[in-house]
């Protein structure tokens, strides 16, 4: 079995992305009815726009699926949450975080745009790291741009595996940087994953080709930060992300580090008191 | 029913899908814990014998022993003293050469119940095939045996890396030191010898995996199961 394993692990070229745990859609059922029995909020399903961009990193295109829950010709005029999902493997998952979002405020007050990476849910191609992460997000910042969309109106919610390519364009995007950007249960730098995981001093180059470092992004960027966080995270450590948290040097900043919470923060601290704490950060600034 | 069928297979597609990804994941990361290998040479082979063989096994995370795979050879130059080296398959899938060169010293034979002990230093060099960084960390590694109906052998080692680099790592989570210990038992026949070797690794630190479980009843470290099987290549019936 694990020799059977070893060259299955081997023969596989999928090892460079063994970071990223995209996978399969589960039908892409974006409807009041695919909510959790008895969730708090709804939206109106004439608002839900599913569609696909394509995304080129440096001539590897792929199309990606997008999900924008509000009115695209309020684009121009509205505040826009863009969320950059966590590590699961496809929008499914995080509908009703995304219909939780679109209730921020009341009903549809904020337009939020979501998406698959490449290689989760129905989107095309493979993520494999840092550029197609960058592409797939520049993506979506192209294509609320060319809808209306102005850096003073945009709000970024970078959750987990997505504080990645959130915190880069938060520092460093030439096409808008965030007026408000959300950190949830963020990583740190690739270095921090290798040594947490090994107790080594290895470079993640060891490792695997997904390279990053978000405390010199962080530290470029000057809009207001949220960062929302557990103690007991045990797949994002909270003292690695403190260190990113730390670098912000922007016009505002709140930490919301909850005790004995889990990587799975949300749930934990309760969905409504989450929704709050993003709700204050967004109005704070508007 | 054709809908309850359709769900049925996207969740296991999905189900699949994750666990090989946990798996590739957690194999890239823990690959390189201390020692994922069993005991490369227990006792000084007789002078002039060649073996060579194949490791299997490794850490346990998501109560899944990981499927780490090696090679290695080992000579005994004198009857006290025994050179070996070693390949880890399963870094080379993440372009990673990772080996080890060492060498063991017998220091006490075994008699009746008393231990033989032996005392092995190893280097381990890492070199990513990415971008050439590149780790060499010192190990040393005693154990002790005892000879089971004269041939077999039972052992207990504490095999100790440093690490030089420790300076070098981010957020001040360096460590010079990564003790480990390992029980195990190595059946010794005339042609081919069979090692089963349980460890506990890195055990004064916690480890982390994204999304993963480190299984460990200690609380910190990991644990991990490995097998070996070495072929007597040369000098075998001597031995016999």
């Amino acid at each position: 079995m694990a020799l059977t394993l070893s060259l299955a692990a081997i023969g596989c070229a999928d090892v460079d992305s063994a970071m990223l745990f995209g996978g399969p859609d589960k039908g892409y059922l974006f409807t009041n009815d695919a909510l959790p029995d008895g969730y708090p909020y709804q939206i109106d399903e004439s608002n839900v726009s599913l569609f696909t961009l394509q995304s080129d990193d440096n001539g590897d295109k792929a199309d990606i699926y997008c999900l924008y829950v509000g009115d695209p010709e309020r684009i121009s005029i509205d505040t826009i949450i863009l969320f950059a999902h966590g590590n699961a493997p496809n929008l499914d998952d995080f509908w009703p975080k995304i219909v939780q979002l679109a209730n921020l405020g009341g009903l549809h007050r904020f337009g939020v745009l979501a998406y698959d990476y490449r290689g989760y849910g129905k989107s095309e191609g493979r993520s494999t790291g840092h550029g197609t992460m960058m592409a797939d997000i520049n993506t979506c910042l192209d294509w609320l741009k060319a809808k209306g969309l102005e850096s003073h109106r945009f709000v970024l919610l970078g959750e987990s595996l997505g504080s990645i390519p959130g915190t880069y364009v938060a520092g460093e995007s030439s096409i808008m940087k965030p007026m408000s950007y959300i950190f949830e249960v963020p990583q740190s730098t690739a270095d921090a994953i290798a040594h947490d995981a090994t107790g080594l001093s290895l470079p993640s180059s060891m490792l695997t080709d997904f390279n990053f470092d978000l405390i010199s992004p962080m530290s470029s960027y000057t809009g207001a930060l949220l960062w929302m966080h557990g103690t007991e995270d045990k797949t994002a450590p909270v003292e690695n992300a403190r260190l990113v948290f730390d670098a912000h040097n922007g016009v505002f900043k709140k930490a919301v580090v909850i005790e004995g919470a889990p990587h799975g923060l949300r749930e934990f601290m309760g969905i409504e008191q989450w929704g709050q704490e993003i709700e204050n950060f967004i109005l704070l600034d508007l | 029913m054709r809908v309850v069928l359709a769900n049925y297979y996207i969740a296991l597609q999905y189900k699949v899908h994750m666990n090989t990804k946990l798996i590739l994941f957690a194999c890239a990361t823990l690959l390189v814990l201390s020692g994922c290998a069993t005991t490369r040479v227990v006792a000084p082979l007789p002078k002039g014998e060649w073996r060579a063989g194949v490791d299997g096994g490794g850490p346990l995370v998501n109560n899944a022993v990981l499927p780490l795979l090696g090679l290695h050879s080992a000579y005994g130059i004198k009857d006290n003293l025994t050179i070996f080296s070693g390949l880890q398959i399963t870094s080379l899938a993440f372009q990673t050469l990772h080996m080890d060169l060492g060498a063991c010293k017998g220091l006490y034979k075994p008699a009746h119940w008393r231990p033989g002990l032996s005392l092995s230093g190893v280097l381990n060099p890492l070199v990513s095939l990415r971008d050439g960084s590149w780790r060499i960390y010192p190990e040393l590694n005693p154990t002790a045996y005892w000879k089971v109906a004269s041939k077999h052998l039972l052992y207990v080692g504490l095999p100790q890396w440093f690490d030089p680099w420790k300076n070098s790592v981010e957020i001040g989570k360096g460590h010079f030191w990564h003790p480990s210990a390992q029980l195990g038992f190595r059946f010794e026949f005339s042609k081919w010898a069979l090692a089963a070797e349980y460890k506990l690794l890195n055990i004064n630190k916690k480890l982390t995996v994204p999304q993963a479980t480190v299984n460990n009843w200690t609380g910190s470290g990991a644990q991990g199961l490995y097998l070996s099987i070495q072929l007597r290549l040369s000098n075998a019936k001597k031995n016999e």
